[in-house]
């Protein structure tokens, strides 16, 4: 019988194009991606409609106020600057680090010692952040306002280099994943015309790996973004923008770290949790750019 | 008298890989200008041999190498042996085409650009004198930008012989390079073949001994990591002394 002969079979072509007949696999994929979907468009339309009465009566100053005063005004200019501040931070702190451990690991350690050092950064990529939080509480902060000579060590180098800690182990091992997934034959292709060692990694196995590294590399935007508990605990908590503006020594805010503060206080209604609510869907909004200039910069670095 | 070495020159080796050995005694020489057919089942040993002489296995778990391994005269495991000059001087192509994900162009002067980079404005050029060399020329001079992976696996591995000649190897090392290639391909890079020996030694590894009979002057059966046979092809084929090469030549 000729494919076309039984279309229950090999399911409706329409324009020439085939498409896979729908039987239950796909109705069953379908609910659940339905579901995934819907749970992102509600969570979405919460956050906008919990909002609305904050973005209502501040207006545009909401998104540039810089003050924040309960049942007064409501800017959230410092917290989103606290936010890209010590995500700046941790990413300049760690990506050299990360990266250049990445391509180590994955191109000039022997398979064993690789494996030993992959499960410690994979052990070290699933520790909770409250732990990371106490040790920069105890450690990175007090040791920021020594070398420095601050009066308070609890800052947004703090916050940042804490994130840049958390973030290395995740950006690491997955940047490493994406170098070994390069294949081996275009390794061994370069190396047999002659190169070194170091020109294949830069010219074959990093450009290959790119897409991989990326994905790696928003992921730790995305976790430092979002991170609450460890931020709060060393950022200071103070909701300015510092003078001048690139200070990084003075205290600051992330918008998790002033949820994290005032979700609990503002009661679950009113001005203040509307507020709260805004910054919540700024704080997406932020993470979906980030995600979208990602895609963007995949699609064009992909030969 | 000449004093000229020979290209490949082989004397006692032995390679094992953690411990097991996968060549043993091997004692060989290839000759300049002609092409050399190595002949043997799986897993006899022919690929390792090639990427011992082109110090492929290097990087391999376990590897070993006694013996002693000359390359024009050189002793390419005896220290200071600078690897990346050796791989210029011998150019090898592996079984399974394989292109870097840029453009047809970028895959010809891949090599070149490395080893020559003041040589960038020649690129163009030089790109065209390969992939003339290599029979390509034809096929892809209107698609010169055009990602080389939409390329047939034919010409990809045309492309990848083309990418190797850049470099400028005068040994050339091929690993069952037409074993994944239709009849057509096939004859292409035979043709390749025929005129690479002109002026290269090839050492042409190979299952197919109608290829090796049509392509090869030299002929050396390896069998469980051993050279059971080695002599002119039409001697070693017609005539030959070793039982295991009889019984592998008639199947």
């Amino acid at each position: 019988m000729s494919p076309s002969a039984d279309p229950q079979a090999n399911g409706p072509e329409r324009n020439g194009r085939y498409f896979p007949g729908r039987g239950p696999a796909y109705w069953v994929c379908a609910g659940f991606a339905c579901v995934a979907l819907g749970a992102a468009g509600i969570l979405l339309g919460y956050l906008v409609a919990e909002s609305l009465p904050a973005l209502r009566s501040q207006g545009w100053p909401f998104l540039l106020g810089k003050d924040w005063f309960v049942g007064e005004n409501y800017g959230a200019l410092p917290m989103i600057y606290g936010s890209v501040m010590a995500t700046a931070l941790a990413l300049a702190l760690a990506l050299p680090f990360a990266l250049g451990g990445a391509v180590f690991v994955a191109e000039f350690l022997p398979a064993r010692a690789r494996l030993i050092v992959k499960s410690i950064m994979e052990l070290l990529a699933g520790v909770p952040g409250i732990v990371y939080g106490l040790l920069g509480m105890s450690f990175l902060a007090p040791w920021i306002k020594d070398a420095f000579g601050l009066i308070d060590g609890n800052s947004l180098l703090a916050a940042g280099a804490l994130l840049g800690i958390m973030v290395l182990p995740t950006v690491m091992t997955l940047s490493e994943d994406a170098l070994r997934s390069v294949p081996a034959e275009y390794r061994e292709n370069a190396l047999s015309l002659g190169l070194t060692q170091t020109e294949v990694v830069f010219s074959v196995a990093v450009p290959q790996a790119l897409p991989g590294i990326a994905g790696a590399v928003f992921l730790g935007v995305g976790r430092a973004m979002g991170e609450t508990i460890a931020v709060l605990l060393v950022i200071g908590g103070i909701d300015r923008i510092p003078s001048p503006w690139y200070d990084v020594f003075s205290p600051g805010q992330s918008i998790p770290s002033k949820l994290g503060r005032e979700a609990a206080e503002s009661l679950g209604y009113g001005l203040h949790w509307n507020a709260l609510m805004g910054l919540g869907l700024v704080l997406l909004l932020m993470t979906m750019a980030v995600a979208f200039a990602g895609n963007l910069f995949l699609r064009r670095a992909r030969p | 008298m000449n004093d000229t070495p020979p290209p490949i020159e082989i004397r006692d080796a032995c390679v094992s890989f953690r411990g097991k050995t996968v060549l043993d005694e091997i004692d060989c020489e290839f000759r300049p200008r002609s092409a050399t057919a190595v002949i043997g089942s799986s897993g006899s040993g022919k690929t390792t041999l090639l990427r011992t002489i082109a110090r492929m296995n290097d990087g391999m778990d376990g590897f070993r190498f006694r013996g002693k391994l000359f390359v024009q005269g050189s002793e390419i495991y005896g220290n200071g042996t600078d690897v990346c000059r050796l791989r210029g001087k011998v150019g090898m192509v592996f079984q399974k085409p394989c292109v870097f994900p840029k453009s047809v162009l970028e895959n010809a002067v891949f090599g070149l650009k490395h080893h020559q980079p003041e040589r960038k404005k020649e690129f163009p050029e030089l790109a065209e004198r390969f992939l003339r060399e290599a029979f390509l020329w034809d096929e892809v001079k209107d698609r010169l930008h055009q990602p080389a992976a939409v390329l047939s696996q034919g010409q990809q591995q045309r492309l990848a012989i083309a990418r190797a000649l850049a470099v400028g190897p005068e040994i050339f090392l091929m690993d069952e390079p037409t074993a994944s290639l239709d009849p057509k391909s096939t004859q292409a890079i035979e043709e390749l073949v025929r005129s690479l020996k002109q002026k290269h030694c090839v050492v042409l590894a190979t299952h197919n001994l109608g290829q090796a009979r049509r392509l090869c002057e030299e002929v050396l059966f390896v069998c469980e990591g051993r050279i059971r046979e080695s002599g002119p092809a039409s001697r070693v084929f017609d005539n030959p002394l070793d039982e295991e090469t009889r019984a592998y030549l008639s199947q």
